[in-house]
C-alpha cells in the first residue's frame, strides 16, 4: 500500500515539473540560435518583430512637445478658474484645492489693502475631488460666509465625461450636483440644485476652449437666503492657453441667458451694493483673467475677477459688479495619487 | 466517494495538465529583434523605448554581448523613463525618480522596483522573454 503511495506521489512530482522550466534556462544560456525555428524538441518559438519603432521618455517640465502637457506627467486640469471643464480628475487621483477672493476692489487702498487682502470679506473656497472612475468624479466644496452675506455655501457634486477627445472629438461632460446654504442662527438653512453641461476641446495641442451650458435653481448670489429659489442659466466660455509647459493664460466668462440672472438690473432689481465713487453696477457678465503655472502635481493661478462667487450658483448669475470693480485672488491646486 | 487509488490518478492527470499551460505561455512570450532595426542599441552604453506586444520595454545595451530589458513605465506615474549612461541610472523625469540598472528604485518617489525582462543578444537579435 505505501508502495502505491510513494509512487504515486512520485509520478506528480514528475508531472507538475513544467517543461516552461526548462525553456526559462534556455533564454539565460546555452539556447538555440536567433531566429532559428523551434528546436527539436519543439519547445522554443522565438516571434521576431520586423518593425521596430521607438518611443521618447517623458518629460520634466522642460519638455517642448506640447504633446507631452496633457500627459500623465501632468495634473489635470478640470477647471478653467472657476468655471469647471468636461475633464475629471483621473481615476484614484484627489484633488485639493484652495480659492481666495477678496471683496474690496483691486484698485481702492491698493497698498494700504494690500491689494484688498487685508479688507476682510474673504472668500475662500476649499474643494476636493476625488477621481472614481476613468470618467467620473465627485466632489465637495465649501465657501465660506462673511459680513455681506450670512451664509456658508456648501456643493456636492458628481462630473460624468460622457465623451472623449481621443476618438470623440471633444469632451464633453455632464455635472449634477446639490447646494447646501447653512445659514447663520435663527434662519433657516436652503438647499438648491444644479446641472452643467460642459464641453470642452484642445486645439494645436495648446489652446482649451470650453463652453455649455449652467443652470442653478438658486441662484441670487449675495442676497440669497431660504426664500430665495429664484432659478438662473448661464453660458459659460473658457480659453486657456498654454505657452509653456508650466504656464497658462487663462480668461473665462459666463453669460446669464435666462431665468433670474438673465434680469438682473432690470425691472426693479438694484444691485444691492455699490462702492463710492464707482459707476452703478447693474449687470455684468461674469469674467475671471489669471494666469496659471503648473507644475508636476500643483497648480497656482493669480486671477481677477469681477465675482467672489466661485460654487456653481455664484457663477450662473451675472454680477453686480461692473469690470472697475474687479477683485484680485489666487487658487492653488494640489493632486494625490491613491493608485 | 472515491478510492484513493482513483483520487491520486485524477490529482496526477490534474498535474499534467497543469504543467502544460506555462509552457505554452513561455512559448508566446518570447520576442525577437533584430539588432539592426534599432539604431540607439549598436553600441555599448545605448538605450531605447520599444513598444512590444503590451509592454514598453526600456533596453539597455549593458555590454558587448549583453542587454538588459525592463519596463519602461515609471512605476511612481507611469512615465516613459530613460537611461543615463553616464551615471549608469534610469531616470524617470516626470518626478525625479531613479533606479539602478536591475530597475531597483534607488531615490524619488516610485514605490516599486522596474519590472525586469529576460533579455539577451544572440548573434545580431535581441531575444526578450515577456514571459
Amino acid at each position: 500500500m505505501k508502495d502505491h503511495f510513494r509512487r504515486a506521489i512520485c509520478l506528480a512530482l514528475i508531472l507538475l515539473v513544467p517543461p516552461g522550466a526548462a525553456l526559462a534556462e534556455d533564454a539565460a544560456g546555452v539556447s538555440p540560435a536567433a531566429g532559428a525555428a523551434p528546436s527539436a524538441a519543439g519547445e522554443e518559438e522565438i516571434e521576431t518583430i520586423e518593425e521596430v519603432e521607438t518611443l521618447q521618455p517623458d518629460g520634466d517640465g522642460s519638455s517642448s512637445n506640447a504633446r507631452d502637457w496633457f500627459s500623465d506627467a501632468y495634473p489635470s486640469l478640470e477647471r478653467g478658474i472657476n468655471l469647471h471643464l468636461a475633464r475629471t480628475v483621473r481615476k484614484y487621483t484627489l484633488l485639493f484645492s484652495v480659492d481666495h477672493r477678496t471683496y474690496q476692489p483691486l484698485t481702492k487702498n491698493p497698498f494700504e489693502d494690500f491689494l484688498g487682502f487685508d479688507s476682510g470679506n474673504l472668500k475662500i473656497g476649499l474643494g476636493l475631488r476625488f477621481g472614481v472612475l476613468d470618467w467620473m468624479d465627485v466632489g465637495l466644496y465649501r465657501l465660506n460666509d462673511g459680513k455681506t452675506v450670512p451664509f456658508d455655501t456648501y456643493e456636492f457634486d458628481a462630473k460624468f465625461r460622457v465623451l472623449k477627445q481621443d476618438g470623440q472629438f471633444l469632451n464633453l461632460a455632464v455635472r449634477p450636483g446639490v447646494t447646501l446654504f447653512t445659514q447663520r442662527k435663527g434662519v433657516k438653512d436652503s438647499v438648491g440644485f444644479f446641472g452643467q453641461l460642459l464641453l470642452d476641446r484642445v486645439w494645436f495641442n495648446r489652446l482649451t476652449t470650453g463652453t455649455g451650458l449652467l443652470f442653478h435653481s438658486n441662484s441670487t448670489n449675495d442676497v440669497k437666503s431660504n426664500l430665495d429659489e429664484r432659478w438662473s442659466m448661464a453660458v459659460p466660455f473658457v480659453f486657456e492657453y498654454r505657452i509653456l509647459d508650466w504656464l497658462a493664460l487663462n480668461y473665462e466668462m459666463a453669460v446669464a441667458v435666462a431665468g433670474y440672472g438673465s434680469k438682473y438690473g432690470q425691472g426693479g432689481l438694484k444691485a444691492p451694493f455699490v462702492f463710492d465713487g464707482s459707476p452703478v453696477s447693474t449687470f455684468s457678465p461674469i469674467y475671471s483673467g489669471g494666469v496659471k503655472f503648473i507644475t508636476n502635481r500643483h497648480t497656482f493661478a493669480i486671477v481677477v475677477s469681477n465675482n467672489q462667487f466661485m460654487t456653481a450658483d455664484g457663477v450662473v448669475a451675472n454680477t453686480w459688479r461692473c469690470y472697475g470693480e474687479s477683485v484680485i485672488g489666487f487658487s492653488i491646486t494640489r493632486e494625490l495619487d491613491f493608485d | 466517494m472515491p478510492s484513493r487509488r482513483v483520487f491520486l490518478k485524477m490529482v496526477g492527470l490534474a498535474a499534467g495538465a497543469v504543467s502544460l499551460i506555462p509552457a505554452r505561455l513561455a512559448q508566446a512570450k518570447k520576442v525577437g529583434l533584430k539588432l539592426d532595426k534599432v539604431a540607439e542599441l549598436q553600441k555599448v552604453g545605448g538605450w531605447a523605448i520599444v513598444p512590444i506586444k503590451e509592454e514598453t520595454v526600456l533596453l539597455i545595451r549593458d555590454g558587448e554581448a549583453s542587454i538588459r530589458a525592463m519596463t519602461a513605465i515609471c512605476t511612481h506615474k507611469k512615465c516613459k523613463v530613460a537611461y543615463l549612461p553616464d551615471d549608469k541610472r534610469i531616470r524617470c523625469k516626470c518626478h525625479k525618480s531613479f533606479y539602478d540598472l536591475d530597475g531597483k528604485n534607488t531615490d524619488g518617489p516610485a514605490p516599486a522596483p522596474l519590472r525586469q525582462f529576460k533579455a539577451e543578444l544572440r548573434g545580431e537579435q535581441i531575444v526578450i522573454d515577456l514571459g
